[in-house]
């Protein structure tokens, strides 16, 4: 089966999409076009196969900042705020799970890292993992971060890991 | 608005260095910018939905800024399942 992983379209039919989880549902079908195309606070990618979305995955350019970091640490550094790449949101449509869409989905935002440290600065993918995907990223070395602010508001709270783009290979 | 009042508040030197670098950029006094930033950003938060909201900033502890630092100057190794997700 041929899946092409591209950014959502105004006219893709994004209610028919059903992952099982409710939450991650209802943002994709009342949200993401209005995230992608009236607000502009994020960007959806989906997988599809002969215009059937079969997952997505939103992502956002982010920054890091570091409590208390000194002054002589922060100099060490090209660019602070460290720039980054947030996963905020991934899913698999509910007939298609265990068919590595969702890898096709990871990969697809660890080129668009790659691609934004190429043009404007990367070092990491941030991912707000619900607790029941928290070992799919681990497996690819996503690690918890211990975030002070700037946590998603979805209940329950996910868990923010960090990769750095150097563990990603290159294409 | 008629009377004013005072507040203090703690940021981080970077906001700040955005703060003074657009009042100087755009000749505005920093309390209007200050004002009006707040009522915008309160104004959003009351149209847009909590679970559409993706902060545009994190901040993390001392401890995970050290792990952070060390991670991208010395990357770990890309993890088996990761070597698989690429030969495909």
């Amino acid at each position: 089966m041929k899946v092409e992983v591209r950014q959502l379209r105004t006219d893709d039919d994004c209610l028919s999409f059903s992952s099982g989880d409710a939450a991650l549902d209802r943002f994709f079908h009342k949200f993401a076009g209005q995230n992608q195309f009236q607000l502009h606070i994020g960007t959806t990618y989906v997988a599809v196969h002969e215009r059937e979305i079969l997952g997505f995955v939103t992502l956002s350019s982010t920054s890091i900042t570091i409590e208390h970091l000194s002054k002589s640490a922060r100099k060490r550094l090209p660019r602070y705020p460290l720039p980054a790449l947030r996963l905020a949101r991934l899913a698999v449509a509910r007939k298609s799970q265990g068919q590595g869409i969702g890898k096709q989905l990871l990969r697809a935002t660890f080129r668009i890292a790659q691609e934004m440290a190429d043009r404007t600065g990367c070092v990491a993918v941030v991912v707000d993992a619900k607790a029941n995907a928290v070992s799919f990223y681990e497996q690819f070395g996503f690690e918890p971060v211990e975030v002070v602010s700037g946590e998603l508001g979805d209940r329950p709270s996910p868990l923010p890991m960090f990769l750095a783009l150097g563990s990603i290979p290159r294409e | 608005m008629s009377e004013v009042t005072q507040i203090s508040a703690t940021i981080s030197p970077e906001t700040r260095d955005l703060l003074e670098r657009y009042v100087s950029a755009h000749g505005v006094k920093k309390s209007h910018l200050i004002e009006t930033a707040v009522l915008h950003h309160l104004s959003a938060l009351d149209a847009i939905p909590t679970d559409l909201v993706i902060p545009p900033a994190i901040l993390v502890s001392r401890t995970t800024g050290k792990l952070i630092l060390d991670r991208i100057e010395t990357p770990e190794p890309p993890t088996p399942a990761m070597r698989v997700l690429y030969e495909g």
